[in-house]
């Protein structure tokens, strides 16, 4: 029987907590690496540590002067890379929570962060205050860092993972001594910036991108206690000061002080690092000792790491503390409740009768019913427990212990839903495999899950682990497009010997036909490395025109960026590529080349109508468009305010029409000309106003005004047809309400249009008598019924009788009939009788 | 997240007070997602419009003196990218500037202007349940239709819908009601529709690739049971493109809202500006004293009457009227207290139905004046004889001469040369030589240019000989060519043309064009109501077609074009069917209908959508239209000058 965790367990404020101790052993690589002497920075969730030496330290002239690097090192202790630094002294490191990256500050000011483990960074600097006055100090969190500066100058860095933080500074220099500090993050804090606290001898200064307020934390006393350490817990709701003998513990803004408690060992020894685990207790690592002192009744608890020398800690997520030291990695976390009823000793909860079950399984005892008998209606529960156990257990063979007995447990009930023990196989696999001292990601169940697969892959891939990537995927049903995305990365950074056309195929037989591929990151790592070939070979498979072309752009293929874009027939793309051609190429190339695509030179026009019509004209000079450039140059005159200006770019237009066989165009702009000059001479005799007026709108004024023979004059130059003429004539009588006029110009001749339109023309001026003059002449144009019926809207009834009368219509009169009155109605009574003797 | 939250986080991001610049093009889908006192909220101080370049603010007024603003910017029109680069120059450098391109624009970014960028996506806006647009429009300045490109360039459609934008919006549809089982277009290899089709499928990739590196358990659910839920709720994608249809926009509407928007221009979110409605006989107290008249027309009423044919609306005005005048002649009948209550309950119903009536007669009255023109008969008249092919041509262009003469609307007369063009082929060198005289007489010189225009377009092209070139006449292929080339044919096989003069069967297709039965809602009974387009078909035959539906059966009644039907779920078939056709039987327990979605690209006009509306009673599945726009043939033959 594997032996019982509990009795591993320690008590601290009347909470359980285990230490899982995990496979370490520091590679030293035949270097002395003694965490005595070195800066070390552990990462986030169980992730990678970064090792330098510590510059305030002594150290015994060696062989060798002292060589700057940072090792970074696995958490089992594995070397997974050297990093050479020459940046001058090492004022910061630390890694970001996000993208496993380390931040490494020099005195100087420079930042740089290493974004994979292979030497590849960014660097920044933090301004010039920095670069001046030197760094001092840096302190990190989960997504950021701030420095104090040699003056007394905060400088914070938000967002440290992305491709160009910001620094920002805070407040102003803090003159006073600073004894301690530390960073309440942005995202508990009150500004919702980051703030900083720091222990001077004025009292307890807070400091936010604004402003600094300072409270004193002894108001009697002259001279303010200093602490020698300050940290805030992970909810920002409470603070540990530590100073030299005493711990205090109050709410961040000290307006309570939980209590102030005395060390009871390590005092007057300087402290190497303080964090919290989790919102319960602080821990402060002295050397090779770490002591712990709960939050609200100062209960201490001290770890002993005998023969580690110093120990790093670092407070995780989930509310655990990692220790690391010279030749042990431990996880320092609280007991989960499962677990706890399992295992407390003297246990009979449950889920630690059901694991009893398997101790008798193995001896085929029938007790194992019985328990099941014991546990009765908490059988649920029970399994719940177990397997809940089991993930958060980290031996392998309790984990089968655990889950055997859950598996018994529910074979025993009815119905039980399956999904939750599956999982946790699942879960239980990937985080074995990757606990291993080869990969040494020494993640806690809890730490697991907040990290998720996506971050986990991105974690391995990061450490070059693709075949366990695939195998996790695969437990996990997670896509692998990302990891293959990653390994092709990968394939084309480790061949150097290979040809574009090697690498090429490789990768697109194993992509090909995979989906969700982002060809356009892989191709990034090509430009990278300078196969600019093999770039824009796999960024033509890229589907995401957005991320395709703007990537072309950039490799220098314009052809083919524009011959993408036009594919997607997306505007905005296609505009995009211009703007970049129209600064890397001459005007003739752009135009040969946007030629070829018909679609990108229509949105090169529209762009240029918009934006500059000399580009426009320039351009279908260029591309020898003559009708389009006759277009431009007629626009042009058509815009001018003087008539002499107008007229000249007229002409001009004409000839250019005329000189490309588009005669037509041509007359149409020099009658355009002649109605030009025509109307200035109208508007000298007549003054009123002609210009801008077309043709017939011309002749339709003269014609009101009475001009008639000066528009008969027009009619003839201009060769309006009849039927135009008519229409003019027509409605000009009607608007000068000319209505003999009319009716003399109506009987004069046959008229082209019909007389309908008179009718109609009478009947929108109002006039229903006049136009009931027109219905008899209509009859070519509309039948009986039509006539009728025009003749009822024009309230003439006699008028409509006697039309159907004319169409020996007896139907349509007996109609009328009813609605005659009258003497109208003896009419109509009369046609209808003389119809009836018609038809006899 | 939602459309609107994106929005205003955006502006949250801005602190404090800030002015506000909104492209006019967005107008509409801002004022569907919120109303404008919600900016205010969220910190917005003034709004102008871009457009209206006096009344933006500027330096000199220092109104804007260490300000900030935010620009709304349609990023598809060139216009607006402009507008904003000029309004910047006036803007001091101590203005913090903020530019949202909707949606994300690259070459906006790429002018590298002082601002800060950000992008908001609308990629759909719903204007019914039933009724959904992109918001395009027409770009002016952008022509839908151009023939060059066909010309020199065989493979591309010519318009600019971009491809992008059509799939987003169709893969966020399908995100929020369910991805469809068949995506049905029509077209070559090359055609816009296709490009979307495969478009879509990467969208779908990416976001199964996403939705697995959440984590989520929903996600790992909908992924692992992909299969079931594809088709389940949206049983088909229609895709139709514009330019297999381009005919219908440019007839005249005959639906109420379909008159409303030919007279007045009916705005994609029901709002129209009549100057003619005078305010005091819609509303009793009307208090904006504005010389144009707005209103919405989102009330019950009008969504009543929108759909039908305008011959009817007048009895069911009347109807209403009489409903209305007994419901309040109960009051009389109500005696016991509680009757007065209840009645009392009920009045603020039934005044607003007042009010609603009254606007809505009023305003049927004022189409009523409009249709008892003349000219708008002689227009209809040259329509439907053009269709129909029942006229003479020299008699049509009298009829058109004489429509000039009257001096009828620059637009109509277009639109009926545009349709001659599309329906016949061409128009004769020599018929259109004369006709652009008349027209360049009577509405300026200027419009020999739009003539070319037309002509890019593939809107109005001359007729051409066979040997005009001296050679054939078919290798010099328009854009519209395959239209008109295939347009008898269409015309017959699908029934397009009903006889119906005098009566106006409500429950026919035609109804909404009055004797024309547009091309494009033909195509869709084509594949949800085969029975009513189908005829030469036997009773099994026909089940069989219904049985495989997608284009099954309609391939002699869509000549000209190939018929894409592209099935997902057939793939799924393989594998554990049995556990899925028990999940799939269970899913569709529910009698919801499944859903059909009918994508326009390039617009549908309102008499479209009242047809598929009607088309939508009597089909087994909810028909739904998603549009780039919403359109009539006013806004396709404006681009032209």
């Amino acid at each position: 029987m594997a032996s019982n965790p509990a009795l591993k367990w320690e008590q601290l404020a009347g909470k359980f907590y285990s230490t899982h101790e995990y496979d370490y052993e520091l590679e030293r690589d035949g270097r002395e690496i003694d965490f005595d002497s070195s800066v070390v920075a552990l990462a986030p969730g169980g992730g990678a540590v970064a090792v330098t030496d510590d510059e305030h330290k002594l150290v015994a002239m060696g062989n060798a002067a002292r060589q700057m690097s940072i090792g970074v090192f696995s958490g089992s202790g594995n070397l997974i890379r050297r990093l050479p630094w020459d940046m001058g002294r090492i004022r910061g490191l630390g890694w970001t929570t996000e993208g496993e990256k380390l931040v490494v500050v020099s005195d100087q000011g420079s930042v740089r962060v290493y974004y994979d483990f292979h030497g590849n960074f960014n660097q920044f600097s933090l301004g010039l205050d920095a670069e001046t006055a030197g760094v001092k100090e840096t302190k990190f969190w989960n997504s950021g860092f701030v420095c104090l500066l040699n003056n007394g100058q905060f400088i914070g860095v938000l967002r440290a993972h992305s491709e160009s933080p910001v620094p920002r500074k805070l407040a102003e220099p803090v003159t006073e001594k600073i004894h301690s500090w530390c960073i309440i993050p942005p995202e508990v804090s009150m500004s919702r910036g980051v703030e900083v606290v720091a222990s001077t001898e004025q009292g307890l200064m807070t400091l936010d991108s604004l402003d600094s307020s300072t409270k004193k934390f002894d108001k009697k006393a002259e001279v303010q206690p200093v602490f020698n350490g300050l940290t805030v817990s992970p909810s920002g709701h409470h603070m540990a000061l530590v100073g030299n003998t005493h711990v205090t513990m109050g709410d961040v803004s000290l307006d309570r002080i939980y209590g102030k408690y005395e060390l009871e060992e390590n005092v007057d020894q300087p402290i190497r690092t303080l964090c919290w685990l989790g919102e319960d207790a602080v821990a402060i690592s002295f050397g090779d000792e770490v002591s712990l002192v709960g939050r609200e009744n100062g209960s201490q608890l001290t770890l002993y790491y005998n023969g580690d020398g110093a120990v790093e800690i670092r407070g995780e997520d989930d509310g655990s503390i990692r220790i690391m030291g010279n030749n042990s990695h431990h996880l320092f976390s609280r007991v989960c409740d499962a677990a706890l009823s399992i295992f407390r000793i003297g246990s009979v909860a449950p889920a630690a009768i059901l694991l009893d079950c398997v101790t008798h399984l193995d001896k085929q005892s029938p007790r194992a019913w019985e328990n099941l008998e014991i546990i009765g209606p908490d059988l649920q529960t029970a399994v719940d427990n177990c397997i809940l156990a089991a993930g958060n257990e980290d031996s392998p063979s309790l984990q089968k212990r655990l889950l055997r007995a859950a598996a018994f447990g529910k074979s025993a009930l009815d119905i039980y839903n399956s999904e939750r023990f599956v999982q946790v196989c699942d879960d239980l696999r990937v985080l074995n495999s990757v606990r291993q001292s080869e990969v040494g990601l020494c993640l806690s169940y809890q730490q697991y899950k907040l990290l998720g697969p996506k971050k986990l892959i991105q974690r391995l891939l990061l450490r070059s682990l693709h075949q366990l990537c695939f195998n996790i995927a695969d437990v996990l049903k997670y896509p692998v497009s990302a990891i293959e995305v990653n390994w092709a990365c990968s394939k084309i950074f480790h061949s150097p010997e290979s040809t574009d056309e090697e690498l090429y195929k490789a990768i697109m037989n194993r992509l090909k036909d995979r989906r969700g591929v982002s060809f356009c990151e892989i191709a990034r790592q090509a430009a990278q490395d300078g196969r600019v070939r093999l770039a824009t070979q796999l960024t033509e498979q890229e589907k995401d025109a957005y991320k395709q072309v703007p990537l072309l752009m950039e490799l220098g293929d314009d052809r083919l960026a524009l011959e993408k874009a036009v594919e997607c027939r997306s505007y905005d793309l296609i505009t995009l590529v211009q703007l970049h051609l129209q600064d890397t190429l001459s005007m003739a190339q752009l135009y040969k080349l946007i030629r070829e695509f018909p679609i990108a030179s229509h949105v090169y026009e529209n762009n240029a109508k918009v934006n500059s019509k000399e580009a426009l004209e320039q351009y279908y000079y260029q591309s020898d468009r003559q009708t389009d450039s006759a277009n431009c140059v007629y626009l042009n005159a058509l815009g001018q305010n003087l008539n002499s200006e107008k007229l000249e770019g007229f002409r001009k237009a004409a000839s250019m029409y005329s000189e490309h066989g588009s005669v037509g165009d041509a007359a149409i702009i020099e009658e355009q000309s002649k109605l030009l000059k025509l109307q200035e001479q109208l508007e000298r005799d007549y003054e009123c106003n002609f210009l801008g007026l077309s043709v017939t709108d011309t002749i339709h004024n003269l014609l009101v005004m009475g001009q008639a023979s000066k528009a008969l004059k027009i009619k003839t130059d201009f060769k309006i047809s009849e039927r135009k003429w008519t229409w003019l004539k027509l409605n000009a009588y009607v608007e000068r309400r000319d209505w003999t006029g009319l009716m003399e110009f109506a009987t004069s001749r046959r008229s082209p249009i019909g007389y309908v339109p008179f009718y109609d023309a009478c009947m929108a001026a109002g006039s229903k008598r006049n136009a009931a003059e027109y219905i008899t002449m209509t009859a070519l144009d509309a039948d009986v019924d039509e006539r009728v019926q025009m003749a009822l809207k024009a309230d003439d009834v006699s008028k409509a009788a006697k039309e159907a009368f004319g169409g020996k219509r007896g139907d349509l009169l007996e109609e009328l009939e009813s609605k005659a009155s009258g003497a109208t109605v003896e009419e109509i009574q009369g046609m209808i009788e003389e119809l009836r003797l018609a038809q006899k | 997240m939602s459309s609107l939250s994106t929005l205003l986080d955006i502006l949250d991001s801005v602190r404090g007070k800030k002015y506000l610049i909104l492209d006019r093009c967005l107008a509409t889908q801002i004022s569907l997602l919120c109303p404008f006192s919600v900016l205010t909220e969220h910190g917005v101080d003034k709004i102008f419009w871009l457009q209206d370049e006096e009344s933006l603010p500027s330096n000199d007024v220092a109104v804007l003196n260490g300000a900030k603003i935010a620009y709304i910017v349609a990023s598809r029109d060139p216009r607006s990218g402009a507008m904003l680069a000029k309004h910047q120059r006036s803007v001091a450098a101590n203005v913090e500037t903020h530019v949202i391109s909707v949606p994300r624009s690259l070459s906006l970014e790429a002018l590298h202007l002082d601002v800060f960028y950000h992008s908001w996506d609308i990629p759909y806006v719903a204007l019914d349940p039933d009724l959904y647009t992109l918001g395009l429009g027409v770009v002016d300045h952008v022509p839908l239709l151009t023939r060059e490109a066909k010309q020199t360039f065989p493979g591309a459609t010519p318009d600019y819908v971009s491809v992008e934008l059509a799939s987003r919006a169709l893969f966020a549809l399908q995100q929020q009601f369910g991805f469809a089982g068949r995506l049905l277009a029509r077209g070559n290899e090359s055609s816009m529709s296709q490009q979307i089709i495969r478009q879509l499928q990467r969208l779908k990739d990416d976001f199964e690739v996403e939705a697995a590196t959440s984590g989520s358990r929903e996600a790992q659910f909908l992924l692992t049971n992909d299969a079931l839920l594809v088709g389940e709720k949206v049983e088909q994608i229609i895709l139709i493109d514009r330019q297999d249809d381009p005919l219908t926009p440019l007839l005249s509407q005959l639906t109420y809202s379909g008159l409303i928007d030919e007279f007045w221009g009916l705005s994609e979110n029901g709002k129209v500006e009549i100057e003619e409605l005078i305010p005091s006989q819609v509303t009793a107290s009307s208090s904006s004293s504005a010389p144009v008249s707005q209103m919405f027309l989102n009330d019950t009423l009008y969504r009543d009457l929108r759909d039908i044919n305008f011959s009817s609306v007048g009895s069911r005005l009347n109807a209403c009227a009489t409903s209305l005048q007994s419901d309040y002649g109960e009051r009389h009948k109500a005696k016991t207290v509680s009757e007065i209550k209840s009645f009392v309950g009920r009045l603020s119903g039934l005044t607003d139905l007042h009010t609603n009536l009254k606007l809505h007669t009023h305003l049927s009255e004022l189409i009523m004046k409009r249709l008892q023109k003349p000219e708008f008969n002689r227009v209809l008249e040259i329509q439907q004889n053009l269709v129909a092919d029942s006229m003479d041509l020299t008699k049509l262009h009298n009829m058109l001469q004489d429509l000039i003469g009257g001096n009828a609307e620059l637009d109509t007369v277009l639109r009926l040369l545009s349709i001659e063009s599309l329906v016949n082929g061409g128009i004769k060198e020599k018929t259109l030589t004369s006709i652009k005289k008349e027209i360049c007489q009577t509405y300026g010189y200027q419009h020999f240019l739009t003539f070319q225009n037309l002509q890019k377009m593939g809107l109005v092209v001359p007729k051409q000989n066979t040997s005009y070139f001296g050679y054939n006449a078919k290798s010099q292929d328009f854009a519209l060519s395959t239209f008109s080339a295939n347009f008898s044919a269409l015309s017959k096989s699908l029934g397009v043309i009903s006889d119906q003069q005098q009566e106006v069967d409500e429950t026919d297709i035609a109804s909404s064009y009055s004797g024309y039965a547009p091309i494009s809602v033909r195509t869709v009974q084509c594949v949800v109501d085969k029975k009513s387009v189908i005829s030469r078909a036997t009773k099994q035959q026909l089940e069989t077609y219904e049985k495989t539906g997608g284009w099954a059966g309609a391939t002699e009644l869509l000549p000209g074009l190939p018929l894409i039907d592209y099935s997902y779920t057939d793939t799924a078939k393989d594998g554990k069917e049995e556990n899925e056709k028990k999940v799939k039987n269970f899913l569709s327990r529910d009698f919801v209908k499944k859903k059909t979605f009918v994508f326009f690209i390039g617009g549908v006009t309102w008499a479209e959508i009242s047809a598929l509306r009607l088309l939508g009673k009597s089909v087994k599945t909810e028909l739904v239209v998603v549009a780039t726009g919403v359109i009539n043939g006013n806004d396709l033959v404006k681009p032209a000058y």
